[in-house]
């Protein structure tokens, strides 16, 4: 899957789970960047990631999931 | 103090870099919860020559948080996945954890710094104070599974000194890291504790004691009615049991599921132990439909007596 796509994909993931249609993904961001990404939607994220990208995440991409590109890049990884 | 405060500034620095949501959910507790900084501090000063002799950096201790996270955001996944937890018996956690020393100790360290950044756990431990205060357990006392120690050193800290103590883990690394923390905490502490190396099933003894603790323990055990029948054997006519686990809260070491509070308290009482007073704190402030629907761990602590 390329990386376009992707980025429409999870773009659609993340304004569902923080129910605002306005967010904007970016490469570098984290949930320092968007007020409601706490601990409880963090993991909500990435159940959602899992389901919409028919993906499971290993422990060791948990722990290395820093910022949205992570996630692009895991993503294209685990599509590929 | 300065100590304290400053390896509290130093364990929440390494945290806050790492991942900016344990900081929201940390940021937000201290902010509704002053005193559970305060108390943070008096922790780490506590425990600083114990982790100065076994040469463990605040650094180090907020690794052992940010894994212990990590493996139960993991497990979380899993579990919302599946809706099973990643383990289903004791056995494999004993092999796997509890008999792995890395593991158990980063484990400790992560769960000991839990009591003073998380609500619920931090709820649980002054439910815990506020039952040592009133019971003043005259001994003797029981402690099942004492993993960090903490809760151990605060009864024997909160009871008069003839109060002895016996503490069954079937862990031998945290027995090590418990005898560790009482002897650099008070030598004398030790001297008022007989432990030993046992799954509870096995633990045989003719005392009956005034006051039990087994905090987090039913969760990870394949047979917790069972265990309940033989706490309520050991317990004295006139004792009082302290219990904490949890419902819909996985982790890498949790086998038993239960599902909810409900049937927390079923268990309980099929145990022939009935609740004198309970504690229930979800992890996250939610609706009762929103902790149904998205299976919100809810930590649960109780004072049992016999029925």
């Amino acid at each position: 899957m390329g990386g376009a796509m992707i980025e429409e994909r999870l773009t659609k993931v993340f304004r569902d789970i923080f129910d605002d249609e306005k967010i904007v993904i970016s490469r570098e961001m984290t949930a320092a960047d968007v007020e409601e990404w706490d601990s409880l939607s963090h993991i909500n994220l990435l159940v959602a990631i899992e389901k919409e990208f028919s993906i499971a995440f290993s422990l060791g991409e948990v722990k290395n999931l820093k910022n949205v590109g992570g996630m692009i890049d895991l993503i294209s990884e685990k599509t590929r | 103090m300065t100590n304290g405060i400053e390896m509290r500034e130093q364990v929440l620095r390494r945290i806050y870099e790492v991942t900016p949501t344990q900081k929201k959910k940390i940021d937000l507790f201290f902010s509704r919860t002053p005193q559970a900084a305060d108390d943070l501090a008096s922790f780490l000063q506590l425990y600083s020559p114990f982790l100065k002799a076994k040469n463990v950096s605040a650094g180090t201790l907020a690794d052992s948080y940010l894994e212990m996270v990590d493996q139960m955001m993991h497990s979380r996944l899993y579990f919302l996945r599946t809706g099973k937890y990643p383990s289903n018996d004791q056995t494999t956690a004993l092999v796997t954890i509890y008999s792995n020393e890395t593991l158990m100790t980063q484990y400790m360290f992560g769960i000991a710094l839990s009591l003073f950044l998380w609500k619920d756990h931090y709820l649980m431990l002054q439910f815990y104070l506020d039952a040592i205060k009133k019971q003043q357990p005259e001994g003797p006392c029981l402690e099942v599974g004492c993993g960090h120690g903490y809760f151990l050193l605060e009864m024997l800290r909160r009871t008069a000194p003839n109060c002895l103590a016996d503490a069954v883990d079937i862990s031998a690394t945290s027995l090590a890291f418990t005898k560790g923390i009482l002897s650099s905490v008070d030598s004398a502490l030790m001297s008022r504790v007989e432990f030993y190396h046992a799954d509870l099933a096995s633990f045989r003894t003719d005392r009956r004691y005034k006051f039990i603790t087994m905090g987090e323990v039913l969760e990870h055990v394949d047979d917790p009615l069972g265990m309940l029948q033989v706490l309520k054997d050991l317990c004295d006519s006139e004792g009082r049991i302290y219990i904490t686990t949890c419902a819909n809260c996985p982790a890498i070491d949790h086998v038993y599921h239960f599902e909810s509070v409900q049937s927390i308290r079923d268990l309980i009482a099929e145990a022939g132990l009935r609740v004198e007073s309970e504690l229930v704190t979800p992890s996250e402030e939610k609706s009762q439909e929103e902790l149904e629907r998205l299976k919100i761990d809810i930590a649960y602590a109780a004072i049992l007596v016999k029925a």
